[in-house]
Parts: structure tokens; sequence; C-alpha cells
């Protein structure tokens, strides 16, 4: 009855806190870039939870820096305070891929501060690391680069003894 | 005259042609060197295939065909035509091969878009493009904007009048000098004064923002060639709204404006009178037609800060009448937009920007005439008794309303205006929303490139080319490709 | 790239105005439409078609930043009067009369205005043919 009686208390005390988390801004889990950009009137001053690659740079802000983020061909830009972005190693761009970041934040269809649709991030880590992106060239691109110099060579060859022969006779 | 072609004039169009192939692998030169210095291993060979590819084919064409016939304004009319259609076609390789595009379609999509200085886009993953990629689709807006500076170097050993011709062909009917290489240089020139001021601003606000000096340069450098060619293109997926900065915005307006304003009203300002600014006519249509469109946006965006407005509404505006076609907002929240705002940005995109500038579209100036003969004509209604009377415009001097003038407007902007029509029509039948099918079939004509979403790379293929034409036609203002058309058919008529 | 005028696109005037055209800013100005359209459609230049005894007609074609200018009209006060008026009041520096009349040709030898006459240089020529 004891161990009955400890269950129930710690299933009560869970429940307490998960829904008195909920009225502190507990966060749900993660929700898709693309439902957010969809319909942001649903989201406008809500808390969410959005995930991404860090792409292209960081640019600087009042307070903060702007990071912008891709999901499934979906983008965010995020203002992120700016302790977290050294937690950013990787960014995205042809070198290579950027770390995928989980972002929780308030979401602004339109921002008072920053006038534009964003997220106001309260915290950010990272999931996923990025990686650097493979650059190796097809063989047959090489074979096909010689080929054509030969090609080119040649036909140029023809064009300037041509228009020389020409001014010859 | 009767037109009738034979061999010796299509050897003579095909080598025009090949002198021209040649001087688009020249470019071609420039993301090859980009690569290099970025150690872009496979975009490097990308750059030399397309290189030795157009230049072998430059080569040939005028080995094959030598000039039997004196150059003439109709070859040049033939080749400006088919040229266009050829560089998209060129310039479409390096881009396909970089496998950011789902199909040749679409690569050479991108390339028209980038060469009539239209700004939609296929491109797929565009945020992790090469360096050297991204400046071939911002150098095909150069090339496209300042097409007839490349025409006359290439065809430097050419007889003169064929450089008349493709100005002409390439619809640029002012000329600013008497001689068009005179004329040439000065675009060339006021191009490059403009270009390092707007890499100067531009760098020096991304670099203030954080970027590194390399990249901020390569971005301004990008970003100045979209903005000035009133092209569009931007080198992140997220385009303008990537920087997230107003003020970043605001100066690429101010080259948004230059680029859409008359070459010869930056010549009469610059070498001649600087009050001609205040006096154009184009100037005061434009000033009309923006004021007029921004209230009606404004109205429609009620409910939202000021600044909002302006950074939404108005940008769009702007970038819609000067026929650039940046965006700071995604596709799909100007689609949710109301429909006002829709409506005030489509006007805009089909009237366009001045004649003899980088924009397409209408123009100012055979919209202004539009206007103003039709307060005439009212006014003449009104008092039947009044004596006839010619009506003035100023633009550069006091000219008169002549009847040929306004003939030439209103044929001009009806055929624009069912090429827009047109558009919609087949957009609608492939199952999209009348004023969607609308809105893009009217930014693929008028070279603007803002998107409501439907161009996308699961759109029909159909519909691809539809655009694809579209934006050809628009760019070369159909002269040159009826006048071409009709040399096909009296072709086939002997 | 110099600023050349012609006024009169007769025989001349026509051939002058596309032999320069190839290489300098051309206007070739004459108040008969017919003698414009022998340049043809492609003509490098500007045509304007006006009396250039009209003060707008001159400036139109752009008297103030002309270099040099040629009057061919075959009138030859014509050519006098705008001849005086081009030096004086725009200071143009080169300028080029076509003089039918020898008396005139001695009475209007003034500094800076060129006098040509036609049979003067055929005469010319012809010396020179059996020197």
């Amino acid at each position: 009855m004891k161990i009955v009686r400890i269950k129930l208390i710690s299933l009560v005390i869970f429940l307490i806190a998960f829904n008195l988390g909920g009225a502190f801004g507990l966060y749900a889990e993660t929700i898709p870039l693309k439902k957010i950009v969809e319909d942001p009137d649903d989201f406008e001053s809500k808390l969410v939870e959005v995930e991404g690659e860090v792409i292209g740079e960081p640019l600087y802000a009042k307070e903060g820096a702007w990071v912008n983020i891709l999901s499934k061909g979906y983008h965010a830009g995020i203002v992120v305070p700016r302790i977290y972005l050294d937690k950013i190693k990787h960014w995205g761009g042809y070198r290579e891929s950027g770390d995928i970041a989980k972002v929780r934040g308030k979401f602004y269809k339109e921002c008072p501060l920053h006038h534009e649709m964003h997220i106001h991030a309260h915290t950010l880590e990272i999931i996923a690391l990025g990686a650097p992106k493979s650059d190796v060239v097809l063989p047959f691109k090489v074979q096909m680069a010689v080929s054509l110099f030969i090609i080119c060579l040649i036909i140029g060859l023809v064009y300037f003894i041509k228009s020389r022969h020409g001014t010859r006779s | 005259m009767i037109i009738s072609p034979d061999r010796k004039d299509f050897s003579t169009i095909f080598n025009i042609l090949g002198r021209l192939i040649l001087g688009l692998s020249a470019f071609m030169l420039i993301p090859l060197a980009v690569a290099f210095l970025r150690k872009e291993v496979s975009p490097f060979f990308d750059f030399i295939i397309s290189f030795l590819l157009t230049t072998s084919l430059g080569f040939l064409l005028l080995v094959l065909f030598p000039i039997k016939k004196e150059v003439s304004w109709i070859h040049a009319f033939f080749s400006v035509s088919l040229g266009w259609l050829i560089f998209s076609l060129l310039g479409a390789i390096p881009l396909w091969f970089s496998k950011h595009f789902g199909c040749f379609l679409d690569a050479w999509f991108e390339a028209m878009s980038g060469f009539a200085t239209t700004g939609l886009i296929l491109i797929q993953d565009l945020d992790h493009l090469s360096f050297a990629h991204n400046t071939w689709r911002h150098l095909t807006m150069f090339i496209g904007g300042q097409g007839i500076i490349l025409a006359s170097l290439s065809v430097l050993t050419m007889a003169r009048p064929v450089a008349v011709g493709f100005y002409i062909g390439e619809a640029r009917q002012e000329k600013i000098m008497p001689n068009v290489i005179a004329t040439a240089r000065f675009i060339w020139k006021v191009s490059f004064v403009y270009l390092l001021l707007g890499v100067g601003i531009f760098s020096a606000i991304l670099i203030q923002r954080g970027l590194s000096i390399e990249k901020a340069f390569f971005h301004a450098f990008w970003l100045f060639c979209a903005a000035f060619d009133t092209g569009g293109f931007a080198p992140q997926a997220q385009n303008i709204a990537y920087y997230h900065s107003g003020a970043f915005e605001a100066a690429t307006m101010v080259f948004m404006f230059l680029g859409a304003i008359n070459f010869n009203l930056h010549f009469w300002v610059w070498m001649k009178r600087k009050r001609e600014l205040f006096e154009n006519f184009e100037i005061h249509t434009f000033l009309f037609t923006l004021f007029s469109l921004s209230i009606l946006t404004y109205f429609s965006l009620k409910g939202l800060s000021n600044l909002t407005i302006f950074r939404r509404g108005f940008y769009q505006l702007v970038s819609a009448h000067t026929g650039c076609g940046f965006a700071n907002m995604t596709s799909l929240d100007l689609r949710n937009s109301p429909p006002v705002m829709i409506l005030s940005v489509i006007f805009a995109m089909m009237i366009g920007g001045g004649v003899c500038s980088t924009t397409g579209a209408i123009k100012l100036m055979r919209v202004g005439i539009i206007f103003k003969t039709l307060i005439m004509e009212i006014k003449r209604w009104m008092m039947p008794f009044r004596a006839v009377f010619r009506d003035r415009f100023h633009h550069l001097q006091d000219l008169i309303l002549s009847d040929k003038r306004i003939k030439e407007a209103y044929v001009f902007a009806a055929i624009f205006l069912l090429t827009y029509v047109l558009g919609a029509v087949i957009g609608m039948v492939l199952g999209y929303p009348p004023l969607l099918a609308l809105f893009e079939s009217v930014s693929a004509t008028a070279n603007v490139g803002l998107s409501v979403g439907i161009t996308n790379p699961a759109m029909p293929n159909t519909l691809k080319v539809i655009y694809i034409l579209q934006m050809w036609c628009g760019r070369l203002e159909f002269l040159s490709v009826f006048v071409s058309l009709g040399f096909i058919i009296s072709l086939f008529k002997r | 790239m110099r600023y050349i005028l012609v006024v009169g696109c007769g025989k001349a005037g026509k051939e002058l105005a596309l032999e320069f055209a190839r290489t300098e800013n051309v206007v070739m100005v004459d108040k008969d439409l017919k003698a414009l359209d022998t340049l043809g459609d492609d003509f490098n230049g500007k045509k304007i078609w006006g009396d250039v005894l009209d003060v707008n007609v001159l400036e139109n074609a752009g008297i103030k930043d002309a270099d040099a200018l040629f009057l061919l009209t075959g009138n030859d006060n014509l050519n006098l009067v705008v001849g005086k008026v081009a030096k004086r009041k725009y200071g143009v520096e080169k300028i080029v009369l076509q003089v039918n009349d020898i008396v005139k040709k001695r009475i209007f030898r003034e500094e800076g205005l060129t006098i040509v006459n036609r049979t003067y240089l055929i005469v010319e020529v012809l010396k020179k043919c059996i020197s």
C-alpha cells in the first residue's frame, strides 16, 4: 500500500509539475518550420521549438545576432543572444553542411522591435554537428575537359590559319 | 521592301553569332577565376568545360560561316533574338553541372531568367551553392543588362551599322549619343562608376554586420549586379530577407532606382542639366504611379506598424516597379498578403521603369503617353468647340505628342497586356488560381522576378517553357522576335 | 570621339556623314525629309529634320558641344549666316563652308571659317593630274 501511495503521489506531483511547467512555458515537441511558415498567425507571440541547419554566417544586430536556419526547404531567421553564437562551429555553405541547431524561443509574425517575421531565441543547442562536404571532381568531367581542350585548340588553330590565309590572298 | 533571305544572309548571321558567343565565353573566365581563388574544385572543372565548349562553338561558327554579305540591320535583329536563346542554353551548362537543378530545363530556365534580368528561380538548395556558380548566376544578369556593350565589343572588327541594329534589336530606341559606339562607352562608364559605388556601400554595410571582407565583397558584387541590372537574383534562398536589415534594403532600393532610370537621363543629369531630373516626363509618370500604388498598399496593410508597411509593402512595390524582383518576404508570405497589395504589385510590375534602362515591361514613357492622351481626349470631348491642339511633353527636350508616338505607345502596351493575360490563362488552365497565375505571368513577361510560389521545380514543364518564352520576348520587347519570325516565314514562302 | 554637325544632306553631305559616322558622333540637319532618308535607317548618328535658321534646331542638334560644323546646304548666304552665328554665338572651333560663288569666297575669308569652293577644288585636282 505504501508503495502504491508513493507512486500515486509521485504521479500527481509529476502531473502538477507538467502543467505548471506548461504555465511557465515548457515547450512541446519540435514544430516543423513548414507549419510555422504556412500558418504564421497560429503561432503569433507563442513559444516554439524548432530545429534546422544553420546556414551562411551570423549577422550582428543590436542585441545578439541573426542566424538563418534551413529545414526541409523552409527557412527561418532567428535572433540569437551572442553567448550562444560560440556554440555554432559549422555554418552551412558550399564547403560544409551546418550544425543542426535546436532553438527554443518566441515566434513573431510581426515583431514590434525588428518589424519582420522571425523567432527570438531563448535557448539554442546543437543537436548534430555539421561536416565538410565532398568537393571531388567526377572523372568524366576531367576527361571532358581534356578532350574539349584539344578540340578547342584545333578549331582555334583552323580559324587563325584561315583568317591569316584570307588576308594574304 | 521585301526581305528574301538566302544562304549568304544566314552565313553572315551565324558569323555574328560566333563573335557574340566568343564574347560570352570570355565572361566565363570570371567564375573560373573565382573557383580557382576559392579552391572550389568541381566548379572549376564545370567552368573549364563550359568555357572550352563555348569557345569551340564560337570558333566553329566563325570558321564555317564567313561573312558573305554586307552586314545590315536585319542580320543584327536576327542575331540578337537568336543570340539570347543560344546564350541562355550555353549559360545553362555550368549551372546544370552544379547538380543543383532537377533537370536541364530547370537550368535553362535559370539561365534565361538571368540573361533576361528577370529573377525567377528554379535552383535548389541555393544556400549550398559554390561561389563560382553563384558568381555566374549574377554575372548573367550583368551581361543581359548591359548587353549592348558586349555586342559592340565583340563586333569590333565589323561594320559599324551592325551596332545600331543591335541597339534597336535590343529594344533601346533612344540613342544617348549620335554614335552608337559612343553610347555604349558611356553606358559602360556610368555602370562602372555605379559598380564601384554599389560594391563599396553594400560591402561596408555587410562588413559592419560581421561578414568577412572577402564574403562581403562577393555578396556586394552579386547584389549590385542584381540590383542595378534590375535582375533580382540573390546568393541565398531567402533573397534579401536573409540579411534582416532595413538599412540594407534601403541601400538596394537606391540602386534599383538607378537601374530603372533611363540611361539618357543619367547622361543629361551628369553632363548637362541637373534640373532635367525634376522636369522629366518619365520621372513625373513614375512619381505618379508609385505614389498612387503606395497609397493603395498602405491602406491594404492597415493595422501593421508603419515601419513594417515600409519594409513589406513599399519594398516589394519598389522592387516590382523597377522590375528588379528583390523580395524580403517569402513567396508564401506574398501569396497570403491582402489581395489589394498583390494587385498593386501586379500593376507596378506591368508598368515597369524607364525606356532605355535595364528594366522590362511596358515602360514609363509609354504609360505616361497613354495617360496623357487619355486625359487629352476626355478634355476634347468635354470641350468640343475648342480648336484642335497638339499637346507637348518634356523629355530631355520639349517634344510633341504626335500621333505616331501615341500609336506606338498603345500598340506596345497592347502587345504586353495580351502576353500578360495569355500567360495568366495558360496558368489557370494548368490549375492555378487566377490572381496568382496573372501575377506570375506578368512577373515573367515584365522581367521582374517576384514570385507567389508558382515558379518552383515541381511546376509543370509546359509552364516552365511558356515562362522562358515570355521572359525572352519581354526582354527583347517583341520587336526583334517578330522581325525574326517574319524573316523565317519569308524563307518558307520562297 | 568628336562631335560633328553636318548641315545639308546632299551628295557630299551624305557621304561625309556616313564616312565620319564610323568613328565620330555625327548629327545631320536638313529640312528635306527625303534627303535625310538617303542616309538609311541604320545611320550611326543622329538625324534632325528642321530648318537650320531656327536656333532651336541648332541647339537641338547640339551646336554647343560641336567640335566641327560643316555647312553644305547649297545656299551660300545661308551657309555664311549660320557659319558666323556658330562662330560668334557658340564658339564652334572648326567651321567649314561650301561656297559656290567665288566672289563671296574672297569677301568672307575670315579666321576660323574655312571656305571650300567646288570649282576651285576641281581645278586644283585637275592641275595635279598632269603635274
